[in-house]
């Protein structure tokens, strides 16, 4: 009987380990004109874009209650392009359409709203010359991607958001009577009443950007928020250098990197490698062509180190022994003895038994 | 099974049943396309998304590599049933595959937007002077198919549907009698059954019985196919021209009318409107509860307030869920729709009824006569589920979240568990309970009363010649997951019908004919 | 520093008097607190203005505001001594307060407690590789901890990991329960908090078969298991290591949560303890019932000690003592006094650690990931006739352990450290100075004595360093200037026309929060998540 019970009730709950569930995916498009610039013989922003706005028409043709976002980060900020939350005014909708109209509704309503937008975003870099931060604005528009999941996984989604908002004005106006939510059953999958725990998301960077001045400790935040949520970021690495916090980003959370060499093939790329959702991902071997370097950043100089110095009061990160011999963090004195051995010159092999860190040899194994 | 992948599996084992031709045929419109695709299992997706831009064959030791071991059953079944579809075909002696180009082009077609014109429908362009709009749409949609339905549990009040809808029942072996007179039919296992659903996996049972009648009817089933498929891409509340429709199209739009699909004012309108029933065709109805919901709300609203003049007041304030079960086994529900009554009357025994609610009970009797009528216990709970109340739902929801909280605030700023770890599985051990888990398993186990024996169709394999002969055939079933009883000892073993091929060509290959 | 308080601190929040004292000091020695807050309590600082309790902090507070109240159970020594108390007993409406603030003041008074516990600054830089022994025999069975003196360990635990973890980013940790007079491994030595936390649910999951507590205790089983744990994860450098040197940078800790009063074993204890002592292992022991003579025994021996064993051997007198002594465990142990002495001596500052971030390698093809398997430096001998006497114990980890985890599934979860069974042959990291490659993270080079460890183990908690700001409610007002809310969209509801109806409507807010930074406004659900878990604004880091 034991036997027989026991298979009634586990047929009944776990028949389908992999679920369709619906997913959400987030793009963040980084459009900083530096890195791209260093990519023109390549491929260009239009390009990519043309990529990425097929991926999102696949990742919206995998599941009617599928939901997309699109990020671009540029150096005058992050900002969502997809659900726009300007978008559906009149006046965007009288604008020429960039899309043609026998597109399948569903994927016209994001592309249209993510071209239009990432051109007058485009527009604004060229006419601001002078605001070009040196610091990318990734990080930022991964906290954007954060919030914007959270809200997306684990809240009550019948609140209307302006997606929801933005498509009824791109659809129909008759639409607004529909207050239960229950409209655009068709649409993006707001509609539903309760929140659905079962959602999945991740997240996709694209970036070109070689010169990893990103913002360390929000980059590390980040990743811990997206452990926490179960996001996976995956990453599609363009131009000539890996991107080490990126690198760390996707191999925290589970997710994919990958550094194209030849961005021309990019959406074959994007259609197989980054196509892996999050309810298949257990069945999968995850690509990937790098190792994974987990370098840290200076606190001092902002650099990203493979071999530093650590405070071991609040753990922060020096790329050089400070010459005040306090800590730039938290104020502490360090030990002078220990500056001194640290500074000593690696030749000199010690006598003494202390210290063996810094001062024995290199050996190769 | 979830009814969605009931409904899913039935479409897919349609599609697979029809020749090969037909299936090509089929994959030359964009809108099949990309409604077939969103019928198939999530891996498989991922198969066919990689193979879209990859113009070469893909070597099958090369997808072997994509895979994880444990998951190597599963990818060998979904080739198999790719292949059934012709969806991906063999080249190279079977060593490589590639997607059928017919596909690929439509389907990447569809992605990129080049597709032809009127491929998602054709909208007039011009304005309609007999303009309908959403709810119009809706109330004509719930009363159409309500009345099949009312028909179905033999409420006496509704004038019986069409004569085509009849036969249709009569056919899916939904409802039996003698004649076609709607007096002489009654309601068949299958039938109640069939009332138990979401109302997307009954259309798509009744479509399904509708295909197989096509033959009959002289209709060419790529055309009903497509048009059906296309219905499920074009947009509620926009009016598309019957013009560019085949003549197969037309008629059929008829009949699609008698199920409250489409609306068409007149036979020889020009123009015609889906409604939500057809729109959420191929809809995730399970995952969002987006289309049973609005469904069930439509159902509702229409019969909660019969006179149709309340508009759309109706869908907006109705809410989705009536019943209200407690945990002794008392179950309440707020309506006075007849079709709601008597579905539940089919497993509660109803003991009073007021005029905006009925009580009763589930009790051992009641489950058991609705269990022999051929209704599975999770056909019950799950009807039971999607029909709660919301108040169940706020509670079910607070106690989960209690939970969740619970386990958070031990787990506040822990690092790791990402996505796909194996600690996934103990996390999303809470589940939305909306029925009282006592209630649960307790209809579960009035199931099991019933079903002490399974049975499975398949083929015994015995006689061997030798022990390893026996060995090597068994482990080919086992790793193919065919397997269903083997015994070593009288080196016999005995496999499911689906893997019966496999396991002889196999047995062919390896073991030389004596 | 608020020295000039710390008699009051002492006074736990008891009886309904000390109280109002607690309340008094509570305004002059806001200042002083936020100077404490400095090193690592941010998470609390964000409370200190009184008033400024925001609803972003409600889940929080009301957290914090139920335990405080059952703080005040029995916190005079014996629960049994007390007199009864009712919590609604000492909430007192006196002198025209309200509720709130009392309740505000009492979780003030909580928070002082915390704050002292963890205002030394003790060294983080530590490797710390913590056994933890839970007894799993008869004993624990007993109800005088309800529910029982098992799950209220386990449920300690849970807190106790928690915090380990926060305060000793970079340590390492392994869960042995003894049953049934053998040692089980429960949780493999890993930096992964949630692994620890998953495999302690499954064993409370399994209460009712093969985790129940069963049997006699065996100290020297699970000690001995706990030494070769220690050995294995540290490979072959502890023998090299013992030489004083490096003992400041990781220590070998063994935790025995003991429920029984006696243990029975195979051989004769004293030799264990005598490994124990001479591989450097330090162990702590909490009693549930009384003191044994061997517990205080092993606590004196490998601990050095010579009488007074009450620092590292603890015996709870209530469910509150409990937790104290257990979150006591989080600080790393004193320093013994010879070097504390010597560093008084020379006044030394704080020790700077020459650190290596090494690069995760795995043998790939252009495409995917090949699982090859790769040899390590920290473990030259595996397999050996030498290092038998390590692996015995550990050659079947994954059979020991519940199923979830045994293998290495998934494995996405924090560096390659946490991977189910501690180490996995197809991932290696590479040492930046000597290209020497280890199996598992944070360990110490074995050929050049760099400290390696993964930058995100510090930076987990780097977000103490650079709190983020409270975003501020954004008042009343006919209309505001965003529409949306700038993290995840929501509309915001628009403004009130009219003003004067607000009184009447007391619950209404304009469901703003904004960033003093950057000036975005944020809605209610985006604060909680930015304030604790993110931890950054997605405001300020898009300028």
């Amino acid at each position: 009987m034991d036997a027989i019970s026991d298979n009634v009730f586990n047929d009944l709950d776990t028949v389908e380990t992999v679920s369709d569930d619906p997913s959400l995916l987030t793009v963040i498009l980084d459009i900083s004109p530096g890195s791209w610039f260093q990519l023109r013989d390549q491929i260009s922003i239009v390009e990519v874009t043309k990529s990425l706005l097929v991926f999102l028409n696949a990742h919206l043709s995998l599941n009617n209650s599928n939901q997309v976002a699109f990020i671009v980060s540029s150096p005058v900020g992050s900002k969502f392009l997809y659900p726009s939350p300007v978008h559906g005014t009149e006046e965007q909708r009288n604008k020429p359409t960039l899309i043609t109209m026998n597109m399948y509704r569903q994927f016209r309503v994001v592309d249209e709203a993510v071209l239009q937008d990432l051109n007058t975003e485009l527009e604004q870099i060229r006419n601001n010359k002078k605001s070009y931060s040196a610091v990318s604005t990734l990080a930022g528009a991964l906290s954007m991607a954060l919030t914007y999941t959270h809200r997306m996984l684990t809240l009550d989604q019948s609140i209307r958001t302006t997606t929801q908002s933005a498509i009824n004005n791109t659809t129909n106006s008759q639409h607004h009577h529909n207050s239960g939510g229950t409209g655009n059953s068709n649409g993006s999958g707001h509609s539903s009443q309760l929140s659905s725990t079962n959602v999945k998301s991740r997240i996709l960077v694209v970036s070109a950007d070689d010169t990893d001045d990103l913002k360390y400790i929000p980059i590390m935040n980040s990743i811990f928020a997206a452990q926490k949520i179960k996001t996976s970021i995956d990453v599609a690495k363009l131009g000539a250098k890996n991107s080490s916090y990126l690198q760390q980003a996707s191999d925290a959370t589970n997710g994919v990197y990958l550094k194209i060499e030849d961005p021309k093939g990019l959406i074959q790329v994007l259609s197989s490698a980054f196509f892996i959702e999050p309810s298949v991902r257990p069945l999968f071997i995850l690509p990937t062509n790098s190792n994974v370097n987990y370098r840290a950043s200076c606190f001092v100089t902002g650099k990203s180190v493979d071999l530093g110095y650590v405070c071991s009061i609040c753990l922060c990160i020096m790329s050089l022994i400070p010459t005040d011999g306090k800590c730039p963090t938290c104020d502490s004195n360090f030990d002078a003895r220990i500056i001194a051995q640290l500074k000593r010159a690696p030749a000199v092999v010690p006598k003494k038994r202390r210290k063996v860190v810094s001062t024995a040899p290199p050996i190769t194994p | 099974m979830s009814s969605t992948n009931l409904f899913k599996t039935t479409v897919i084992q349609h599609l697979e049943e029809l020749p090969q031709t037909i299936q090509t045929k089929l994959y030359e419109a964009p809108a099949t396309c990309l409604s077939i695709f969103r019928l198939l299992p999530a891996v498989a997706k991922f198969f066919i998304t990689s193979m879209v831009f990859y113009e070469r064959p893909v070597s099958l030791s090369q997808l072997d590599k994509w895979c994880k071991p444990h998951a190597r059953n599963r990818q060998i079944e979904l080739l198999q049933r790719l292949k059934a579809l012709h969806l991906i075909l063999d080249v190279n002696n079977g060593s490589h595959i590639t997607l059928n180009p017919t596909f690929r082009k439509n389907f990447r077609d569809c992605l990129t937007g080049v597709q032809s014109v009127n491929a998602f429908g054709n909208i007039c362009t011009t304005p309609d002077k007999h303009h309908v709009d959403v709810s119009f749409l809706d109330k004509f949609a719930s009363q159409k198919w309500e009345t099949i339905l009312h028909f179905m549990v033999g409420t006496e009040l509704v004038a019986a549907p069409s004569s085509s809808v009849l036969s249709l029942l009569k056919l899916g072996g939904l409802m039996e009698g003698p004649g076609n007179s709607p007096k002489n039919l009654a309601i068949t296992n299958k039938g109640f059954q069939f009332l138990l659903q979401d109302s997307n996996t009954q259309i798509w049972t009744l479509l399904l019985q509708y295909l197989n009648l096509t033959k009959d009817l002289n209709m060419d089933p790529v055309d009903v196919l497509n048009f059906i498929f296309i219905l499920g891409s074009l947009e509620l509340g926009k009016s598309y021209t019957v013009s560019h429709l085949s003549a197969t199209q037309v008629s059929l739009l008829a009949d699609l009318k008698d199920y409250g699909l489409v609306y068409q004012r007149t036979d020889s309108s020009s123009r015609f409107y889906p409604t939500r029933l057809a729109t959420t065709l191929t809809s995730e109805s399970s995952a969002l509860k987006s289309a049973s919901t609005s469904m069930d709300q439509v159902i509702e609203s229409a019969s909660t307030d019969n006179d149709l003049s309340s508009g759309q007041g109706g869908v907006a304030s109705s809410t989705h869920g009536s019943i209200i079960i407690e945990t002794n086994f008392k179950v309440y529900a707020y309506t006075n729709s007849p079709l709601e009554i008597a579905v539940l009357n089919l497993f509660v025994h109803l003991k009073t009824r007021f005029a905006n609610m009925v009580c009763g009970q589930l009790t051992r009797e009641s489950v058991r006569s609705a269990l022999q009528n051929g209704i599975t216990a999770e056909q019950l709970i799950k009807f039971l589920e999607t029909h709660a109340h919301p108040q169940m739902r706020v509670l079910a929801k607070e106690k989960l979240d209690k939970k969740i909280e619970f386990d958070t605030n031990n787990n506040i700023n822990t690092a790791g568990g990402a996505p796909g770890t194996k600690s996934d599985s103990n996390i999303t051990q809470h589940k939305l309970e909306i029925l009282p888990p006592t209630v649960v398993d307790q209809i579960k186990l009035w199931q099991l009363e019933l079903d002490r024996i399974q049975t499975f169709e398949g083929y015994l394999f015995k006689d061997f010649v030798s022990q390893q002969e026996f060995e090597v055939l068994n482990k080919y079933a086992m790793d193919i997951g065919v397997l269903l009883w083997s015994d070593k000892i009288k080196k016999r073993f005995f496999v499911t019908k689906k893997g019966i091929d496999q396991v002889a060509d196999y047995a062919n290959r390896k073991i030389p004919s004596r | 520093m608020a020295r000039d308080d710390s008699d009051e601190e002492y006074v736990a929040p008891g009886s309904p008097g000390e109280l109002s004292d607690d309340k008094k000091e509570l305004s002059d020695s806001d200042n002083n607190q936020e100077e404490e807050d400095e090193d690592l309590q941010d998470e609390d600082n964000d409370e200190d203005d009184d008033d400024e309790i925001v609803i972003a902090k409600r889940t929080r507070a009301k957290s914090k505001a139920t335990t405080a109240i059952s703080d005040l159970r029995g916190a005079n020594g014996y629960s049994w001594e007390d007199e009864y108390q009712r919590s609604w007993d000492v909430v007192k409406d006196n002198e025209g307060q309200s509720l709130e603030s009392i309740i505000q003041s009492m979780i003030e008074a909580r928070k002082k407690k915390i704050m002292k516990n963890s205002s030394g600054s003790f060294q983080r830089g530590i490797i710390r590789t913590l056994i933890v022994i839970v007894d799993g025999s008869q004993t624990m069975l007993e109800k005088d901890l309800r529910p029982t003196r098992f799950l209220m360990t386990l449920t300690y635990l849970v807190d106790f990991i928690v915090e380990f973890f926060d305060q000793n980013p970079i340590s390492q940790m392994g869960i042995v329960l003894m049953r049934n007079g053998v040692a089980t491994l429960i949780s493999e030595v890993s930096s992964s908090p949630q692994y620890h936390l998953d495999n302690i649910r499954h064993v409370k999951a399994r209460q009712h078969n093969k985790f129940e507590p069963k049997g006699d205790p065996s100290l020297q089983n699970s000690l001995e298991m706990a030494r070769s744990l220690l050995m294995y994860n540290f490979g072959n450098n502890s023998t090299t290591n013992n030489n004083g040197g490096e003992s400041s940078k990781n220590s070998k800790e063994i935790l025995i949560l003991f429920g029984a009063l006696f243990t029975s074993d195979p051989g004769d204890i004293h030799h264990t303890i005598n490994n124990l002592i001479k591989d450097d292992i330090k162990v702590k022991i909490i009693g549930l019932s009384a003191q044994v003579a061997i517990c205080q025994e092993i606590v004196r021996r490998t601990n050095k000690l010579t009488s007074d064993t009450s620092s590292c051997y603890g015996v709870i007198m209530n469910e509150q003592h409990y937790k104290e002594l257990l979150l006591d465990c989080v600080i790393p142990l004193p320093i013994t006094i010879e070097e504390s002495l010597k560093q008084v001596k020379q006044n030394r500052g704080v020790a700077l650690i020459k650190m290596g971030f090494p690069s995760k390698i795995q043998l790939t093809t252009n495409r995917t990931s090949l699982d090859w398997p790769q040899l390590c430096a920290c473990h030259p001998t595996q397999g050996s006739e030498g290092s038998k006497n390590n692996l015995l114990i550990n050659d079947n980890p994954g059979k020991s352990l519940v199923d979830g985890g045994g293998g290495n599934g998934g494995g996405g979860s924090i560096g390659g450290g946490s991977n189910g069974n501690g180490i996995n042959p197809y991932i290696g990291y590479q040492c930046p100075q000597c290209s020497a490659k280890v199996c598992h993270l944070p360990t110490i080079c074995p050929i050049c004595g760099l400290m390696l460890i993964l930058s995100t183990h510090l930076a987990r908690s780097y977000h103490h360093l650079v709190p983020l700001a409270a975003y501020k409610e954004v008042p009343i007002a006919k209309s505001y200037k965003s529409k949306y809310c700038y993290g995840c969209l929501l509309l915001f509801p628009n403004g009130i026309d009219d003003l004067e109806s607000i009184d009447k409507l007391l619950n209404r807010t304009s469901s703003r929060y904004r960033c003093p930074k950057c000036s975005n406004d944020f809605c209610i659900d985006c604060d909680v998540f930015v304030h604790e878990t993110l931890h950054n604004c997605p405001g300020c880091d898009s300028m």
